[in-house]
């Protein structure tokens, strides 16, 4: 299969009715605050045991795209970020809109939106393959040192302390531990759980730890009630002045998102604070950014929008998830028994060709949506919270079970459903536990191959040079917040 | 931060000493093969001392913070009410696990409850609340058994 026909056969009638079943719910959960594209992802895995593996990849690429866009309705019109990732579209959106310019304040961000995702379309579809070329000559120290690298960066930019950080990660990677080794067919961790001899499944500790803990933390959390603006509808084209005024801006924050998405593990969040914090830097009226000022608009949503793109590269070329929601990506793809990395090109090129393509379609139907929705969505913020909590609560626990026909696993739901509440409750970044937990068996299976080929030497990993360059930027990322002096600022990954 | 969330950070790294612990205990059977430089219990000990580590520190700092001045907290009811929902999560889950009730009964029962234990003015909620979850009851229930197949309780 080539993009072309992936392309022609995402077009057919069944695909695009998943792409706009996708791209629709995104939205939904992107307008709604408590509720992100993570949650409805974790909650659609199970449906997806029943699907063709392109098939699930394109609803599920569809709902990233529809959900990192639509917060900015209820962002610019309400002033409440849907997503983290539209925090910055509220300082500036809603005072425009607040001033009589709703429309304009929405074409800007459904533009930009639009741009960001197309731009970093382009780089997946041109950089993927060449990466998972190169990826293909790593050695097992060269992965083990480039997954040690998203595992420090992740935890750097997560909210809360640096001990936090590491702790997820730390807890992340002793619960993907038990089950049989891998490299010697030992069963190790069980503990006399004949359930946990294939180890634990990624469906119910994500499902677990994202949805049922997030969903009950949020429930605690007083509902958000703004003074909206009215919009009746209309206005949402980007006026060709605006197009004109905006294009160095929409190209530098689509790079920096795009840029952002494929270093590892890190969101459209910081993809958005950083664009934004840039076009204010070298704006000649800087003193307008956060009062209404159509650049600062157009630099959050393009580059969060640009993570999308960006974050898919390294998980198709590497097989290491760009963001958190790639995580249940990579989950979803386990789950048919797909493994992405650098030979995914070889083995499941089909695959392959629709997640890219699914992103350049699930872009355009989220573009059709929003110029023709923006009215019916608005209102979604209105569904009351208790019937959204009870409704994910429902979900998770006969969408878990159907999955394996299994109560076990509703049962290990439910625990790190516990664990998530209380690490949401206690500050901890749920990011790094749910990457950990993904990427520590890929670790240490290629640490242990990697000592393997040295005779048990560890000094290879130091002195190869792209094991031992990436060695080095991870125990820098490291050891940053413990030389620098003060707080560590609050970037917040998209898992907050 | 208030009493609570350190109570959390407090909690969450028992658990993590706890967890780390017994795997650190588990490791110890795991010895290293001809063909394999380090065995099965290396990687898995070596995360387990950095846990160790990293939730000693946290205990400390939690219990630091609980020791110290007191600040305005949530109030308690919507605590307990989140509480009350997750255990209603799992009698609808044991109910469901026991085979003695059918999935549709058990979801309208556990939809129309839940809403009204978690929901701040039930009453608004309630019309809502029953319809939902016979939409959810029923429909879901057709849905598994007709188009996926699927053995639902």
């Amino acid at each position: 299969m080539t993009l072309t026909s992936a392309l022609l056969m995402l077009l057919t009638p069944w695909h695009l009715f998943l792409t706009a079943t996708g791209v629709f719910l995104g939205i939904i959960v992107g307008v709604m605050p408590g509720i992100n594209g993570a949650m409805l992802i974790a909650l659609t895995l199970p449906l997806t045991y029943y699907m063709q593996p392109n098939d699930a990849m394109n609803l599920l690429v569809s709902m990233y795209t529809g959900s990192i866009t639509g917060g900015l309705i209820t962002a610019t019109l309400l002033r409440i970020p849907g997503e983290p990732a539209n925090i910055m579209t509220t300082f500036d959106g809603y005072p425009m809109a607040k001033g009589g310019e709703a429309g304009r304040a929405l074409a800007l961000g459904i533009g930009a939106s639009t741009f960001g995702s197309l731009f970093a379309w382009v780089a997946l579809a041109t950089l993927t393959r060449p990466l998972s070329e190169l990826a293909v000559r790593f050695g097992p120290f060269d992965y083990f040192a480039l997954v040690m690298t998203a595992l420090v960066l992740i935890v750097s930019v997560s909210k809360g302390s640096m001990v936090k950080g590491l702790m997820s990660a730390c807890l992340g990677a002793l619960v993907a531990f038990p089950g049989v080794d891998q490299s010697t067919g030992q069963s190790r961790f069980v503990f006399g759980w004949w359930q946990m001899t294939s180890g634990l499944d990624v469906l119910p500790v994500l499902v677990g730890v994202f949805a049922i803990g997030t969903v009950l933390h949020d429930s605690m959390t007083p509902e958000e009630h703004a003074d909206g603006v009215s919009y009746k509808g209309g206005g949402l084209f980007m006026k060709l002045a605006d197009w004109r005024d905006q294009f160095l801006n929409l190209i530098r924050s689509s790079a920096i998102g795009t840029w952002i998405g494929i270093l590892p593990g890190i969101g459209a969040g910081v993809g958005a604070l950083v664009s934004y914090t840039v076009a204010r830097n070298v704006s000649k009226t800087p003193e307008r950014f956060g009062k209404g000022s159509p650049h600062g608009i157009v630099a959050s949503e393009a580059a969060a929008n640009g993570t999308i793109g960006g974050a898919l590269i390294p998980l198709i070329a590497m097989g290491i998830p760009g963001s958190v929601i790639d995580v249940f990506l990579m989950g979803a793809m386990q789950i048919h028994g797909i493994q992405p990395g650098p030979l995914l090109f070889q083995n499941q090129a089909g695959l392959v060709y629709t997640i890219i393509g699914s992103c350049l379609t699930s872009t355009i139907m989220m573009f059709v949506m929003m110029m023709t929705m923006i009215p019916l969505l608005r209102r979604v913020i209105d569904i009351p919270r208790p019937l959204v909590t009870i409704l994910v609560l429902t979900f998770c626990v006969i969408g878990v079970f159907a999955a394996n026909n299994r109560w076990f696993e509703v049962g290990v739901a439910l625990a790190f459903g516990v664990l998530g509440f209380g690490m949401e409750r206690g500050g901890f970044p749920l990011g790094p536990f749910v990457i950990a937990f993904i990427l520590t068996p890929i670790a240490e299976s290629k640490l242990r191959s990697g000592l393997m080929i040295t005779d048990g030497d560890f000094w290879p990993l130091f002195t190869q040079p792209l094991s031992g360059s990436l060695m080095a930027i991870a125990i820098a990322l490291f050891l940053w917040p413990l030389v620098r002096r003060g707080p560590k600022p609050s970037v917040l990954t998209e898992t907050g | 931060m208030t009493r609570r969330v350190h109570l959390a950070e407090a909690l969450v790294s028992i658990l993590t000493i706890a967890i780390a612990t017994l795997f650190l205990w588990d490791a110890r059977r795991y010895a290293a093969s001809p063909f394999e430089p380090i065995g099965s219990g290396a990687v898995p000990a070596g995360v387990c001392v950095a846990a160790l580590v990293l939730s000693t520190i946290m205990l400390v700092q939690s219990a630091r913070g609980l020791l110290g001045p007191r600040l305005a907290e949530a109030p308690v009811e919507l605590t307990l009410r989140v509480a009350a929902t997750f255990l209603l999560t799992v009698a609808y889950t044991a109910s469901l696990a026991s085979g003695q009730v059918r999935y549709a009964f058990a979801t309208v029962a556990f939809v129309s409850l839940g809403v009204l234990i978690i929901a701040e003015h039930p009453r608004q909620l309630a019309p809502w609340a029953v319809g939902i979850a016979f939409v959810l009851g029923f429909g879901m229930d057709y849905v598994f058994r007709t188009i996926f197949v699927t053995n639902i309780p």
